[in-house]
């Protein structure tokens, strides 16, 4: 039991939940503050993983010299996505950027890349400079957590990751207290009196988009930095209907959401991934085999989250911190 | 080394035909012999002897010293002024008809010792078949194109009604799709009773599967409507969170049917190959025929159904202006049930159909729900006729891209999804859609 409490723990801090946290984060700014349905925020995180690890592979960049390269490419991305669609109805937003998404998967994923992008097996081995760089404290020691050991690695990109994520997060929570952000969220609750004020509607959903976006981006960096691996397969549509669980669970358009939202959405996957292993396993209390068996159980995990989100958004749509008068359902 | 080598051993086996040709010939004194000997091996048959080749041999400096023709032995004795290396070369327009050299074997260097001789062997294989010619491809392709557009169309012709008369895009719709694949499957296997494959048996013992699959889709999404979407609306819930509501049902539907179904895609239990039968240029399996027929009844029923009957100009109605459809009398929540089992029905009889085309795998319905969305896109969101005028574009497109760029094959729904976008760059309310201001 403590072995499923700490590898909970682990989850709730990983890596994973910090790509998907920064994830969550660029989709609140896009989502809970502007109200645009972005429906590819896989395909941010995979330009912005894809954004570190071709330089190193391809040109022999230093890991650092691609932060840049990250902004300059989620932005890009993002102004590819909103030319045509900001100044349309919402859906088309959403329907687009679930399609750019693919596309990029797809284009990543097609062997005649192979060269470029790994195709479906990915980018190995650019994360040198990470591994070189681990400061001398932890350099070569394991970090218990209860009875998780976390490598030195692993502890290094924990740490550089919860610093994006604070960084991230006391800049949107600042930016959304500045009239920048108050004209965002007026956005959200009724475009045309915002644009009736002479507000430009479109540049403000545009940069909302590109500041998202970005910061999306850098979860699929922290992502494949922690894989040690960019592949296609680590930003699947699936990827973005997860971060959206996220922001539900933790509150649309809250500042504190997507970290909650992350850190228990992890914990929650780790323990019952790790309860229903030991429950099919063959020893102690098992469950009947035609619930589920030791080689189907590991899909129960998603069966949980799709049933969770139904249930979240229709019986408490604020989730945990979220502000009932202040959600940013309904756009139109 | 003990033994001589393989190479060595060859050698001095070809050494010893080019003694034995040498003294069979009539060659001059200083002369050597080089014997080329042609031959072809049969699949699963003995070498064959090819007459008639056309050989020349040239010296190191690349001088043409000699040339000859095969004998009905399939062999020809070449003389060569001295010894040391030459290359022999098979002039491959001399070869008879389906025979062809493979790939840089046309020529080889053959090393002549003095006193002995030199020796070459050529075996030829098959050759490939003529690649076709592209354009010869294309009546095929573009048959294909609209089989796969009907495909699609029959399943977002829901997608698309459900847009219109509720405005909430239905994730949910592609795990529809493949509830009707899946359960057409499972029931398959429980009428296999005479274990024989195709043929008319097949045929009926699939298509009572089918009634069962569709079935199941049809009551899968009407039952959604029922226990979710229409409780939703009463309580105010907006599109948005509908939506998002869709995405969680999706994912758990999928994930309970790969969890029971299992991750390995599986044909229905009847299927069989089939031979071509040709229609014109087209080469089409009975069942591609049969089942494009069934799509095209399927959707001349449904747009029988839009224009005619009273309920499809209910269902317009409804889609154009709800509130005012139902100040007119219409029963909107009716309405829209009916939309709903409508459209569970037509996505579960596409799943069957697309079963067939491809395999029945859990995840089928999510693979072809991007393709569904950019079909509506294209066609104009909530234009009923414009799901099927973009689901024929999109079918189109994705054959096309793959006959164009064969060896991108793979990318093709990505150049489907591409052009969603670029069509909706230029016109942003889609091949039939209204055009209405947004900002």
């Amino acid at each position: 039991m403590s072995q499923t409490i700490s590898n909970g723990l682990f989850g709730a801090i990983g890596i994973t939940a910090i790509a998907y946290c920064l994830a969550a984060i660029g989709l609140n700014v896009h989502f809970g503050y502007t109200g645009l349905l972005n429906f590819g925020q896989a395909g941010f995180a995979l330009v912005g993983g894809y954004a570190v690890a071709m330089p190193v592979m391809n040109w022999q960049w230093s890991i650092w010299a691609t932060i840049p390269v990250v902004i300059v490419a989620s932005s890009i991305f993002a102004l590819l996505l909103g030319i045509p669609t900001l100044r349309l109805r919402s859906d088309y937003l959403a329907i687009v950027t679930i399609a750019a998404a693919e596309i990029l998967r797809l284009l990543v994923s097609t062997p005649k890349l192979v060269n470029v992008t790994g195709a479906t097996d990915g980018i190995n081995s650019f994360t040198d400079d990470i591994q070189n760089t681990i400061p001398a404290f932890l350099k070569g020691k394991t970090v218990p957590l209860w009875e998780k050991q976390i490598s030195d690695y692993e502890m290094w990109v924990i740490i550089l990751g919860w610093l994006l994520v604070t960084l991230f997060s006391v800049g949107v929570w600042s930016l959304m207290r500045s009239p920048w952000g108050r004209v965002l969220r007026s956005i959200r609750e009724d475009e045309d009196a915002a644009r009736s004020l002479g507000k430009n509607v479109f540049a403000y959903k545009m940069t909302s988009l590109v500041l998202g976006g970005v910061i999306g981006g850098f979860g699929g960096a922290i992502l494949v930095i922690g894989q040690r691996n960019a592949s296609p397969g680590s930003f699947q549509t699936q990827f973005t209907f997860l971060t959206y669980a996220i922001i539900v669970l933790g509150g649309v358009g809250k500042v504190k959401g997507p970290i909650v939202g992350a850190m228990i959405f992890w914990f929650m996957i780790n323990v019952s991934d790790n309860l229903l292993a030991d429950w099919t396993d063959g020893s102690g209390f098992q469950l009947p085999t035609w619930i589920m068996d030791s080689s189907n159980f590991s899909f129960f995990r998603w069966i949980l989250v799709g049933t969770g989100l139904v249930l979240l958004v229709i019986f408490r749509p604020q989730g945990i911190f979220g502000d009932k008068r202040e959600q940013a359902f309904d756009v139109r | 080394m003990a033994f001589p080598s393989f190479r060595k051993v060859i050698r001095i086996v070809l050494a010893a035909f080019a003694f034995i040709a040498f003294f069979s010939g009539t060659a001059h004194a200083e002369d050597e012999t080089i014997q080329v000997r042609v031959q072809f091996t049969p699949e699963g048959g003995k070498k064959e002897p090819v007459e008639g080749v056309d050989l020349s041999i040239t010296d190191a400096a690349g001088a043409l010293v000699a040339e000859g023709v095969t004998d009905v032995k399939g062999v020809a004795r070449l003389v060569v002024p001295s010894d040391g290396s030459f290359t022999v070369t098979i002039n491959t327009d001399s070869l008879p008809e389906g025979l062809a050299v493979p790939d840089g074997a046309e020529s080889r260097t053959v090393t002549v010792t003095a006193g002995l001789g030199g020796n070459a062997n050529f075996n030829l294989g098959a050759a490939a078949p003529e690649p076709a010619s592209k354009i010869s491809l294309l009546p095929k392709t573009i048959f294909n194109g609209i089989r796969f557009g009907l495909v699609i169309a029959i399943m977002s012709v829901g997608l698309s009604l459900i847009y219109a008369t509720t405005g909430l895009s239905n994730f949910a719709h592609g795990e529809t799709v493949t509830i009707g694949a899946v359960m057409t499957a499972v029931a398959s296997g429980w009428f296999t009773l005479s274990g024989a494959k195709g043929g008319w048996g097949g045929f009926v013992q699939l298509s009572a599967a089918m009634v069962i699959g569709v079935g199941c889709a049809t009551a899968f999404s009407g039952a959604l409507e029922l226990a979710v979407w229409r409780p939703m609306r009463r309580r105010g819930i907006g599109l948005t969170s509908m939506m998002i509501v869709s995405i969680g049902i999706a994912m758990a539907v999928r994930f309970i049917i790969q969890m029971y179904y299992g991750s390995q895609p599986k044909s229905y239990a009847q299927f069989g190959s089939q031979q071509n039968i040709n229609i014109g240029p087209i080469g089409v399996t009975p069942r591609d025929l049969t089942t494009g027929i069934v799509a095209l009844i399927a959707l001349g029923a449904v747009g029988y159904l839009l224009i005619k009957t009273r309920t499809g100009k209910a269902i317009r109605a409804v889609s154009d202006n709800p509130d005012l459809a139902s100040t007119t009398g219409i029963n909107t929540e009716r309405i829209i049930l009916t939309v709903w089992v409508l459209g569970g029905a037509l996505a579960g009889l596409g799943g069957v159909i697309f079963g067939l085309d491809e395999q029945v795998s859990w995840n089928m319905g999510t693979k072809i729900l991007l393709m569904m969305f950019a079909a509506i896109t294209l066609g104009g969101l909530g234009r009923p006729f414009g799901a099927l005028v973009g689901s024929l574009a999109v079918g189109l497109f994705v054959q096309l891209w793959a006959w164009m760029f064969s060896s991108y094959a793979d990318l093709k729904t990505m150049g489907a999804l591409l052009a969603m976008i670029l069509v909706l760059l230029f016109r942003p309310q889609g091949i039939l859609g209204k055009k209405e201001r947004v900002g």
